[in-house]
């Protein structure tokens, strides 16, 4: 529930962010129960490498607060569509933050907006777009996987999301969005997305709006980026957008003289001590206890550093040079996807309409006559097109 | 194994196919049901439209509002309100207020929207003594009206009186009280009926039942939802912000019938551009312009961009002939700027050059493709007007001059905005300095018209010119405040000190806004001035836009508070605590910071923009060692690409970065 509003306390049925450690972060729902691999249901007792966290006992607890695990302690944090990004259970290749970000920005998205999702995958992205679309806005995401349309309903019900969403079963490319001139954008994370272009333009509001696609190869987007500059589509533009991040370290680096053999000497010592205690703080930096030793080291250099002449973070001491730093990872994703955006003019949905209409038309008659149970919905889509033809001016 | 089916599998399966045959049954009964209904009710709504219609053109004598034919409907979903005209027809003719209800649904048909002018019928009707009120005080209006008792005896008998119908011309307002009454009535009306029906133990009607409430509180819904759909308009309105986009080109004007705007770099490229012909149309579209004078041009709505391409033919095998001698072009400059000049078409005078050129034949298609995108890009006549966006600011910013917004880059803020999960319904706080309120405005879209967004500003003014761009609506900038960083509330004093400390310098801090809105009336370019004033330390990019300097003659009231209401909105908010926290600025932002994490509620984000990555080293340590978890400090890297059958690479030129972000959330030490 706690996605969708904001409370102070921990209550039964929220999730919440546990996070131990940069690299131990998990989502928990707090609740009595959990389903365990033999299919009993068993106490929600979580198990981390600091011992074990009894789930329930976090209700009445304050968000932002300390817990203690059996063998150490952890924070609990609210949840946000960022850190569900990251902790969330994956079924599917997933958007990360950065390009979400950037989606959710270029596609324009506000409280009210309407927006299309085409590829529901785990829901990292319907989280995002849910919070930005607000409680008065709609989401309809749609899957062509059974089983992951019915857990993504249940995930986005469970955190209090279910009224801004319609999770639908399928397949874009035959059956479109499914909504028809309700769009202010439209997102489509699919692998023929210029099979699922003309769908797409059909369930935009007569005003236009923005369409994206998100792409992994560019012969995919070469291929959509043809389809939407011969559709009419304005303000294409192609990017990729990637984070780098910094790990904030104190280094200190040997400074080498050739004046006398004695400093040498010194200076090899000085970069063994650098390396063990590097070392030390490598493996700390991820335990729980980790913070605090880089706190030590920090106090220590920054008296260091207070004492000295510069005061300005860097310091010359016993022939090193001390210095605070952003570090580069040493390895980062280099490539998630070429991300594809466009306007859709309104002239541009005005010139569509009356020929998707036929085209529709022409389809759902031929769907008709070849289901011999002529259903309601069916005859419903068949009346209401052919009025729609009837009545265009021309 | 699996052939075998037993014989219970069978019937089983037999009467499962039995019970679902008889529920399509029975949903086609209904279904048939359901039309017959709505044909009744489509030909209720005929009549009532009749009605109008005679209504309106007794009342009218223009019929201004008459102009929407059904046909530019047919593919909208419908309007799910009608406007007081039928409804009091409704409640005229005694009619029972369901059937007014689902006439609500039908067949999309809408007479008037609030927006248009009705000329006639507010002064046929009554002297209506609020108008002029209304036209120059809607925002005090509204509040009003919100404020008014929902008393269902006091309804009744006025709102037979024309005099009660919604103020026509007023830009914001709320659904009528008898409305509100009608809707909430037929809603409890239904859910007694659900009621009775379940005591009497009728469960076939419970389905029924169901669906009617639901279709109640939708019709209750929207008419709220339809207030806020009215002020977000589709169409360019006048005293709207538009941006004017030529190319690569952004610029954002006002829309005042009879300005003209100049564009463009100064000099030969510079134009000027009376956007009066987009009034009425949708944002987005795309406009022609048409030359008027040497240099001035107004814009006619075109459905088409008409492309250059097909100028390019056959073409060379590659450029081993090709000679840079500047000899190839036969025309002289002064040539093509009186081609330009003398009225002909882009694609004329691209033509002209075109076969004036002696070697363009020998160029490759692609080329020739090349050369005639960058002419078109030149000699273009094509506009679109479309409606400001964060996107687009940010873009406009960006490429006029980058360090006019500190570098904030658009990925960078995109990245902002997610980490401090701003959302409509919380309490946010922004501080934002020399980013011209980009920060603060794309919060504000953000959150639309519910929770808090409190702007810290240090200096003597808000920053705000990002905020004023974006056609904000009143109910939306309502969720904004604004409080001096000076002033901001002690947490361990008390609040009664507090508010006698507000006190005091109420009436300076009056004078000072009240100056402030002179200034912004009096001259319309205090967006330049004011940059001057504030920023003398940064070089600007001259001002482009001379015309602006024209008086202006409408201009939306800027701040919806007086100063003193702001710092008490404003402490409030940060009495309560706030579930976000954005600093952005050019200074420093370690002290700034420090002092606004103690407002932020353990366990929520915060995010501090830098354009250095220096300070944020300094901030990570200092606010790990105290108050945060979950540190990260990161940019963002962003390539566009050239995408084009057999050419795509990335662009050749790109931003080196976007400036800095250290994100994390506060937790509760100990």
């Amino acid at each position: 529930m706690s996605f969708s509003e904001y409370k102070e306390v921990i209550q039964e049925g929220d999730t919440v962010i546990l996070y131990i450690g940069v690299s131990q972060i998990y989502a928990l729902e707090v609740k009595p129960k959990v389903i365990n691999k033999l299919g009993q249901a068993v106490d929600n007792v979580f198990q981390t490498r600091y011992g074990s966290l009894k789930v329930m006992d976090l209700i009445g607890v304050k968000f932002g607060s300390k817990v203690s695990l059996s063998k150490g302690w952890a924070h609990v944090l609210y949840p946000t569509p960022e850190l569900w990004t990251i902790t969330l259970p994956h079924r599917t290749q997933i958007l990360y933050t950065p390009d979400i970000s950037m989606v959710v920005t270029q596609l324009e998205i506000g409280p009210g907006s309407v927006v299309c999702e085409a590829g529901t995958g785990s829901g990292s992205l319907s989280h995002a777009l849910l919070r930005a679309i607000g409680p008065t806005g709609k989401l309809y995401t749609c899957d062509f996987h059974k089983e992951r349309v019915q857990v993504a309903l249940d995930e986005f019900t469970r955190h209090g999301l279910g009224q801004r969403v319609t999770v639908s079963h399928r397949d874009v490319y035959v059956e479109g969005l499914g909504v028809e001139g309700v769009a202010d954008a439209v997102f489509l994370d699919l692998p023929k997305p210029w099979e699922a272009l003309p769908h797409a333009l059909t369930a935009f509001k007569i005003t236009g709006g923005r369409i994206c696609s998100f792409s992994p190869c560019i012969e995919q987007v070469s291929r959509a980026c043809e389809l939407m500059s011969s559709m009419g589509l304005k303000e294409i533009t192609t990017l990729e957008c990637l984070a780098r991040e910094f790990h904030v370290k104190y280094i200190c680096l040997p400074i080498i003289s050739d004046s006398k053999k004695e400093p040498g000497q010194k200076v090899k010592e000085m970069e063994e001590e650098v390396l063990e205690s590097s070392k030390k703080r490598k493996i700390e930096d991820e335990s729980v206890e980790g913070i605090v030793v880089d706190e030590d080291i920090h106090k220590k250099i920054r008296n260091d550093v207070q004492e000295g002449p510069s005061g300005s973070g860097t310091k010359l001491r016993n022939n090193e040079f001390q210095f605070k730093t952003g570090v580069t990872q040493l390895k980062m994703p280099g490539h998630t996807g070429f991300l594809t955006f466009a306007t859709v003019p309104p002239e541009c949905i005005a010139k569509d309409e009356i020929e998707i209409k036929e085209l529709m038309l022409r389809k759902c008659a031929v769907w008709c006559t070849v289901t011999s149970r002529k259903n309601y919905q069916s005859m419903k889509i068949l009346r209401m097109l052919q009025l729609s033809v009837e009545t265009q001016p021309s | 194994m699996e052939s075998a089916v037993s014989f219970e599998t069978y019937l089983e399966m037999k009467e499962k196919l039995e019970s679902s045959e008889a529920m399509i049954q029975e949903l086609q009964n209904n279904n048939a049901h359901m039309r017959s209904q709505l044909d009744e009710l489509s030909s209720a709504v005929k009549s009532l439209r009749e009605e109008n219609m005679s209504l309106r053109s007794m009342y009218s004598s223009g019929g201004i509002g008459g102009t929407l034919g059904p046909s530019s409907h047919t593919s909208t979903p419908p309007p799910p309100f009608y406007p007081s005209t039928i409804s009091q027809s409704l409640h005229n003719g005694d009619v029972d207020p369901q059937v007014n209800m689902r006439a609500g649904r039908g067949p999309p048909h809408r007479p008037f929207s609030m927006f248009e002018p009705r000329q006639g019928l507010p002064n046929v009707a009554t002297p209506c003594h609020t108008m002029d009120h209304a036209r120059t005080s809607a925002y005090q209006l509204s509040t009003v009206r919100m404020s008014g008792e929902y008393d269902n005896t006091r309804t009744r008998s006025p709102s037979l009186e024309p005099t009660e119908t919604t103020p026509l011309n007023l830009p914001y307002c709320q659904p009528t009280q008898e409305e509100v009454v009608r809707k909430t009535e037929v809603i409890t009306k239904r859910i007694q009926e659900l009621l009775i029906s379940a005591q009497e133990g009728r469960h076939e009607s419970f389905m029924p039942c169901a669906d009617q409430i639901h279709s109640a509180v939708l019709d209750m819904d929207a008419i709220f939802r339809k207030v806020i759909m009215l002020e977000k308009k589709d169409e360019v309105y006048e005293g709207c912000t538009v941006v004017v986009q030529k190319g690569t080109y952004l610029k954002t004007c006002r829309v005042v019938p009879g300005r003209s705007y100049a564009f463009g770099k100064r000099g030969d490229g510079q134009f000027t551009l009376n956007v009066d012909g987009c009034l009425g149309c949708p944002f987005g579209s795309s406009f022609k312009m048409e030359r008027i004078s040497k240099k001035l041009f107004s814009i006619q709505k075109i459905e088409e961009h008409p492309d250059s391409l097909d100028i390019v033919k056959e073409g060379g095998e590659d450029n081993r002939d090709l000679r840079d001698d500047g000899q190839s072009q036969k025309l002289t400059p002064e040539e093509i700027i009186l081609l330009k000049d003398s009225g002909m078409t882009g694609k004329e005078v691209i033509q002209a050059i075109t076969e004036n050129s002696t070697t363009f034949k020998e160029k490759t298609v692609f080329s020739q493709e090349k050369y005639v995108n960058k002419k078109q890009k030149k000699y273009d006549e094509v506009i679109s007007i479309l409606r400001p966006s964060i996107r687009l600011l940010n873009n406009m910013y960006y490429s006029q001059d980058p360090l006019k917004i500190a570098n904030l880059r658009i990925d960078t803020l995109s990245q902002l905005l997610c980490h401090v999960n701003v959302q409509p319904g919380g309490n946010f706080v922004v501080f934002e300095s020399g980013t011209q309120g980009l920060v603060t405005a794309a919060m504000l879209h953000r959150m639309g018209t519910t929770g808090r967004l409190v702007q810290v500003y240090h200096g003597n003014h808000p920053q705000r010119d990002a905020v004023d761009l974006m056609n904000f609506t009143v109910q939306e900038l309502k969720v904004l405040s604004f409080i001096n960083f000076t002033k901001l509330p002690d947490k361990l004093l008390d609040d009664v000190v507090k508010e006698e400390s507000t006190a005091n310098g109420t009436e300076q801090m009056e004078m000072d806004y009240q100056q402030e809105e002179k200034n912004s009336l009096d001259d319309n370019t205090d967006l330049e001035t004011r940059e001057m004033k504030t920023d003398s330390e940064v070089v600007r990019p001259l001002i482009e836009d001379v015309e602006s300097k024209k008086q202006q003659s409408t201009r939306p009231r800027k701040f919806i508070r007086s100063q003193a209401e702001d710092i008490q909105v404003s402490s409030s908010v940060l009495r309560e605590n706030i579930e976000g926290l954005v600093v952005a600025c050019r200074q420093y932002p370690n002290n700034v910071t420090r002092e606004l994490l103690h407002y932020l509620k353990p366990g929520h984000p915060f995010v501090v923009f830098s354009p250095y990555k220096e300070p944020l080293l300094e901030l990570f340590v200092e606010v790990k060692a105290q108050s945060g978890t979950n540190l990260r400090l990161s940019e963002t890297w962003l390539r566009h690409y050239q995408v084009l059958p057999q050419r795509t690479h990335p662009e050749i030129n790109m931003s080196g970065g976007g400036g800095y972000l250290l994100y994390g959330t506060r937790i509760l030490k100990g």
